[in-house]
């Protein structure tokens, strides 16, 4: 649903420290209908133009705080508000040319709104009990492509 | 000449029979409107005074700033719009995330934490009911009792599609709210969805999930009562598209409308209702979901709270319709002000 608003134009720009250009940044909005806990995105990954960005290279700041990918999946007390922006900061020589790039953010927000366990046979619906098995729930990544441009 | 300026409408809908039944929406179904910035908090309530839908249901997470620690000046605004507005806190949309992390699982004293974050908010807010997901585990349920009663809060389970009220997990919950004059139910009309939501297959179609060929035969099918497997197996005699299987599934799933009238032996224990619509026609008739026969068991059971509009549509319109919320919520109570004998 929020699909079309998760990749901001506004923010795309290469990063520079030092007058050394040493990344790019993307910013995001959570893919969702509320603000979550930071912990809760269960898949995050990046392409530009095609390449894949390997995960070790991408840092999210969320409320002015950084986070690699494995910390991210542990702030489960930090929260990334509906609506507010997500910086992806991608480290890379040289950031990225001017002109139009294609980014493709592939996001799963984790909707556990079921027990881990199920003990009683409670929730005999949605295939949560498949084979003798108990499993909850948990959405295919959801791969969001967008062209834009970088001007510095 | 000056212009008469309307005094303070009436809160209290006063349906045949039946005063305490109240109309609202859950802000929830202004998703898309509040992201893009189309309106603000302040226009989502005036909206809903505009429309005599005075019971708002607050998706705090959503709208609330600096959640779920507001300023008090943004609580004070909060309760001056209410004033302003006439309209009054009906319900808090309260979700809880069983998994921590990816390796971690919410514990009893993490669940009745995130309980307890809930119910001082909507205190701060003035909003006596919350309503949690039909997940909830069961032993937060009970842990939060007692806080339910001390902090005086109503709390809600979501009977929603496809659980039944003779259901396992229904009837465990029950036992519960046998304890408790603070915790009961809060029915999603979704589970007297009786026919097919256009919306959604329209959708599935444009997508190239479907043919209109494929939705014909499942949905004729299903209305014939053809079992599952049979369909399914005849279904390799269409062009039917990728996702035919799902949306099989969807039919035969999630399409079993309940007998309004299972709802009367709980009535008292439902102090706030769901009322979900995916859109609704020209003249204001929902397709999927018909209420002819709810409304009247509401009113013979003495329901006593509010219909939240719960408007679910926008995912499924939003590549041809964006923003249509607005609309739709009016058709709605369009249909809610006639059956509740209000028009």
């Amino acid at each position: 649903m929020q699909d079309p608003y998760v990749i901001m134009t506004r923010g795309f720009k290469n990063l520079v420290i030092d007058g050394e250009t040493t990344g790019f940044e993307v910013n995001i909005r959570v893919p969702y209908y509320r603000g979550i806990f930071l912990s809760s995105v269960h898949y995050l990954s990046l392409k530009v133009d095609g390449e894949p960005v390997a995960r070790e290279h991408i840092r999210i700041i969320v409320s002015g705080q950084a986070f690699s990918l494995d910390e991210m999946q542990e702030a489960d007390h930090v929260r990334w508000a509906f609506g507010a922006s997500a910086r992806l900061c991608v480290s890379r020589v040289g950031g990225l040319v001017p002109g139009v790039h294609e980014i493709e953010v592939g996001i799963v927000i984790r909707k556990s709104y079921f027990p881990h366990e199920d003990p009683e046979h409670l929730y005999d619906f949605f295939d949560l009990w498949k084979d003798g098995k108990f499993t909850s729930f948990i959405e295919a990544p959801n791969f969001i492509t967008k062209r834009m441009t970088l001007v510095q | 000449m000056a212009v008469a300026i309307p005094s303070n409408t009436p809160r209290t809908v006063t349906a045949r029979g039946a005063p305490k039944i109240h109309r609202g929406v859950a802000l929830y179904s202004y998703q898309e409107e509040y992201l893009v910035g189309l309106m603000s908090l302040e226009d989502c309530i005036r909206e809903l005074s505009d429309i005599g839908a005075y019971g708002v249901e607050l998706l705090a997470e959503m709208m609330v700033p600096d959640f779920p620690s507001p300023s008090n000046a943004w609580v004070d605004q909060w309760f001056r719009w209410m004033d302003q507005y006439h309209t009054f806190p009906a319900c808090y949309t309260q979700f809880i995330d069983t998994m921590r992390t990816l390796s971690r699982n919410l514990n009893l004293d993490e669940g009745v934490a995130t309980m307890l974050r809930d119910i001082q908010l909507a205190k701060r807010l003035g909003i006596p009911k919350i309503r949690c997901l039909i997940g909830t585990p069961v032993d937060v349920l009970e842990a939060i009792l007692p806080h339910l009663e001390k902090h005086d809060i109503w709390l809600g389970v979501e009977l929603h599609a496809p659980i039944t009220i003779d259901g396992r997990l229904m009837q465990r919950l029950i036992g519960i709210s046998e304890k408790s004059s603070h915790f009961g139910f809060v029915p999603d009309f979704g589970i007297f969805q009786n026919k097919p939501s256009p919306q959604y297959r329209d959708r599935m179609i444009r997508d190239g999930a479907l043919t209109a060929e494929g939705a014909a035969f499942l949905e004729d099918a299903w209305q014939r009562g053809l079992a599952k497997s049979l369909a399914l197996d005849e279904l390799g005699r269409f062009q039917a598209g990728p996702a035919a299987k799902r949306y099989a599934e969807h039919l035969y799933g999630m399409i079993a409308p309940q007998n309004p009238a299972d709802m009367l032996p709980i009535m008292s224990r439902c102090r706030h209702i769901h009322g979900k619509t995916w859109g609704l026609d020209e003249n204001c008739v929902d397709p999927a979901i018909d209420l002819s026969e709810v409304i009247p068991v509401l009113i013979e059971g003495g329901f006593d709270g509010t219909i939240a509009t719960e408007y679910e549509g926008q995912r499924f319109v939003q590549d041809i319709e964006p923003f249509s919320a607005v609309e739709m919520i009016r058709r709605h109570h369009v249909m809610l002000r006639r059956l509740l004998g209000e028009v």
